[in-house]
């Protein structure tokens, strides 16, 4: 374990920070890839079941 | 062989990048491998931003918030230039995926930005006694901030999703003019930011013992701002194809009662 020093809180911030960004980035991207492929395949399978009505 | 027998065989590799549905095809195949690339850069660079490299003989530890602050930096510009390009795309060709990109970049280049701002404040307050100063780095990359915010809510406000493209390509071009006084603004004003330091004629200024974890780092972030930009685009299409089908349902729908 490497000591930081003095200034470990600003260090500590500024990685926390990053990663707090990039896992809410990626978090926000693949929930939004994921509901975004429910919504097709919910609304391909409607527009067969309309397709069979007719 | 006919001319009718060269038009239908194997589409080219414009054709297949700028189809929509081809382009679904082969980028699937990309996201794992860039997301497996992304976290190996990633695990390597931390461990050189760490117990691998050495503190600095003046800054001490508080130069390892370099290797977050400046692939942040490096991103909040880089990502300008995609949108810069895919905005020439969609002014110049009319070019479905470059609409897409524009779009899928936004909210990244505002992301990466906002960390940029941030870290660079941790980084401020121990080394030059302040968490913001309104010098011509510090306030020319807040003003990309606001210019990426606009695009993000510029994109919300449209409906038609090709009159926004335009509309955003244009005002994303104008904007440009910010990126070049981002890079000199510290040659131009007396500020407190250093001056570059990696990307200079002369060549970079930084001991190698530091260089390496910083190049590890922009790689890993790069690579992750590649791997995201390509999901947003696979998702702004999927959204493109949500609006049709809704369109095409309602109309079944119009058309049976």
């Amino acid at each position: 374990m490497i000591a930081l020093g003095a200034h470990f809180g600003f260090i500590a911030a500024a990685y926390v920070g990053t990663a707090v960004v990039i896992g809410g980035l990626v978090t926000w991207i693949a929930a939004d890839a994921r509901r975004t492929r429910t919504r097709i395949a919910a609304l391909e399978a409607a527009r067969e079941r309309a397709g069979d009505r007719r | 062989m006919s001319a009718t027998e060269n038009r239908s065989g194997p589409p080219g590799l414009w054709t297949r990048i700028a189809h929509p549905g081809l382009f679904l095809g082969w980028s699937r195949h990309l996201v794992v491998p860039l997301a497996l690339l992304c976290i190996a850069l990633f695990a390597v660079g931390l461990y050189f931003a760490f117990p691998g490299s050495p503190a600095d003989y003046q800054m001490g530890d508080t130069v390892r918030m370099m290797y977050v602050h400046v692939p942040s930096a490096w991103l909040s510009q880089f990502c300008y230039g995609v949108m810069c390009v895919s905005a020439i795309g969609t002014l110049v060709w009319r070019h479905p995926m470059a609409d897409v990109s524009q779009k899928a970049a936004a909210p990244l280049g505002a992301a990466f930005t906002a960390l940029a701002l941030f870290t660079g404040s941790m980084w401020g307050r121990p080394t030059w006694g302040t968490f913001w100063e309104w010098d011509g780095r510090m306030t020319s990359t807040l003003i990309l901030l606001f210019i990426y915010l606009g695009i993000v809510a510029l994109w919300r406000a449209f409906d038609d999703q090709l009159k926004a493209a335009r509309v955003i390509a244009v005002f994303t071009l104008v904007g440009a003019i910010n990126i070049p006084i981002i890079k000199f603004s510290v040659d131009w004003w007396q500020t407190l930011h250093q001056p570059a330091s990696v990307f200079r004629l002369d060549g970079p200024t930084i001991d190698t013992a530091m260089l390496v974890p910083l190049l590890v780092m922009t790689g890993a972030f790069s690579v992750l701002f590649l791997t995201l930009h390509l999901v947003g685009m696979r998702t702004e299409i999927g959204k493109r194809r949500v609006r049709s089908l809704q369109t095409a349902l309602a109309r079944a729908e119009g058309g049976a009662r």
